[in-house]
């Protein structure tokens, strides 16, 4: 379920982290999210690795859709 | 030509016939040519028809187009390249050009046309930043529309590549000048939007004169920037050009490199944010359990400060402890002390009590012994009583009728009879005498 988790949702999810452990929750409430903030840091840095980028050019001819109905109507 | 007129002494035409020929002549053999000039007497009719004559310094050809074909604001005085088809007007027998598409020419004609179109899109608020999307922080899927061909695609690909990984980029090759450019640009825009969506898309091509910059300058491109849906990030040229695509996108980028910096984090900047924010979660965490440990420590203090007090107060009443016992002890020994000084006064007083009562005793005993009628008898005494009675006989009446008397003697009794009685006095004979006969004696006293 982790590894679904989106690059932005990780890293959205810290600084929520990070901004409600400056905020006045309990200790023990703060340790728990410490403890998935440190998850979460761990799962982005592993993403971070992630070098490689696929890339496809699209083969088809590209018509403006509204143009031809214009077209059509004259 | 000539295959038309073949035999032209054997027909004759109607004015009709002949004017429907010559069309066919010019729609069909003539066909789709394009002509350079200069625009005169422009003007729009129901916001649909144009028409416009365009000349050189010796002629003049009437052309008409519709605002659906011609995309950019044309004025008087442009030089332009119209490419169409010439057309004869049947009825009246006047031919006119048919405009398709029209390329302004010449720096002026192209800054106008730019300035002009720039001033209507700003008033229908194209440009306005309000309309302007955010670009999504960590896209995955980027589009690129820019030629297939040139430079732009390679550049923004090194880009991203060395930026962040993970991604998925999908380029649509089109046309980014010429006549048909603009209608790509437009396809290629709906295409994303509508069949393939993507987190955000690349608008670009490299730099160039503004005449090939043209497509981007034109109102549909625009339009259809501004109908997009996914966020659209325009680098288009050089820094020096700015194309009325770059202010109606969303991000104006400087170059397409530039865009592909804008719309793809840097790995080592986002590494480093992760960095900072697990630094600063470690930070928090050890503030808050410092603070704790703080307030742990105020609190312990303030408890051993109640208890050390408790303490003390307990500790003092311990140490009171012996001398309450002696002061106790002391006060039990003082009551003890007075008891027995009472019981020793109380006994005194009762042995003296008791001698006193002793001595008065044997006193009375002696008094009594003195008063003892035997003793009195033992010295020659009597005591006579009427038998039966027991009363002493002190007087003379005292003698019962029957005259039995009983006379106790010191050792016995003599018990009597009275015969006769009479009175004694003294110095001379009784006056009465007692005759007393002897019945008895005995030797018990009472």
């Amino acid at each position: 379920m982790q590894k679904e988790q989106k690059f932005e949702e990780i890293v959205t999810e810290l600084e929520t982290i990070v901004s409600e452990l400056d905020s006045s929750i309990g200790l023990e409430e703060s340790l728990k999210k410490f403890e998935r903030g440190m998850e979460l840091a761990k799962h982005a840095e592993e993403r971070l690795k992630t070098i490689e980028n696929k890339f496809q050019k699209i083969q088809q001819q590209f018509v403006p859709e509204a143009e031809v109905i214009e077209q059509t109507e004259e | 030509m000539q295959s038309l007129f073949s035999d032209p002494s054997k027909i004759i035409y109607t004015v009709k016939e002949f004017n429907e020929l010559v069309n066919i002549v010019l729609t069909e053999k003539v066909g789709e040519v394009s002509i350079q000039g200069e625009i005169t007497g422009y003007q729009i009719r129901q916001g649909k028809w144009i028409s416009f004559d365009l000349k050189d310094s010796e002629s003049v050809i009437n052309c008409f187009a519709t605002t659906y074909q011609i995309d950019m604001p044309l004025s008087d005085g442009m030089e332009v390249v119209v490419t169409g088809t010439p057309r004869l007007y049947v009825p009246y027998g006047k031919y006119s050009f048919n405009v398709r598409n029209v390329q302004l020419k010449g720096e002026g004609a192209l800054k106008k046309a730019f300035e002009d179109l720039k001033k209507k899109l700003t008033t229908e608020g194209l440009f306005d930043p309000i309309h302007k999307r955010s670009l999504p922080r960590f896209p995955e899927k980027i589009g690129i529309i820019t030629s297939g061909e040139g430079a732009a695609v390679n550049d923004i690909l090194k880009v991203i590549n060395g930026r962040w990984g993970g991604l998925e980029i999908y380029l649509a090759p089109v046309l980014v000048q010429g006549k048909n450019a603009p209608d790509e640009l437009v396809g290629a825009i709906q295409y994303f939007n509508q069949r393939f969506p993507v987190d955000v898309v690349i608008f670009g091509r490299g730099g160039g004169s503004l005449e090939d910059l043209q497509a981007f300058n034109s109102e549909r491109v625009a339009r259809a920037i501004f109908a997009s849906r996914i966020p659209i990030v325009a680098g288009i040229g050089h820094e020096h050009n700015t194309s009325i695509a770059d202010l109606v996108a969303d991000v104006r980028a400087a170059t397409p490199s530039n865009a592909a910096e804008i719309c793809v984090p840097d790995r080592a900047a986002i590494a480093r944010e992760v960095e900072f924010l697990s630094h600063k979660a470690e930070r928090l965490v050890q503030q808050r359990i410092m603070s704790h440990r703080h307030h742990l420590n105020n609190q312990t203090q303030t408890l051993e400060l109640f208890v050390s007090t408790r303490f003390a107060r307990i500790r003092s009443l311990i140490t009171r402890v012996p001398q309450l016992l002696h002061s106790y002890q002391e006060k039990t020994r003082l009551i003890h002390q007075k008891i027995a000084m009472s019981h020793t006064h109380l006994s005194q007083r009762m042995n003296d009590r008791f001698e006193t009562s002793l001595r008065q005793l044997k006193e009375k005993e002696k008094l009594l012994a003195a008063l003892n009628p035997t003793a009195i008898l033992k010295r020659g005494y009597s005591i006579t009583y009427a038998t039966g009675t027991g009363t002493p006989i002190t007087r003379l009446a005292d003698i019962p009728a029957d005259g039995r008397i009983r006379t106790a003697l010191s050792d016995g009794i003599i018990e009597s009879h009275i015969s006769e009685a009479g009175r004694e006095i003294k110095k001379s004979p009784p006056a009465k005498t007692v005759k007393i006969t002897l019945e008895k004696a005995q030797e018990t006293l009472f």
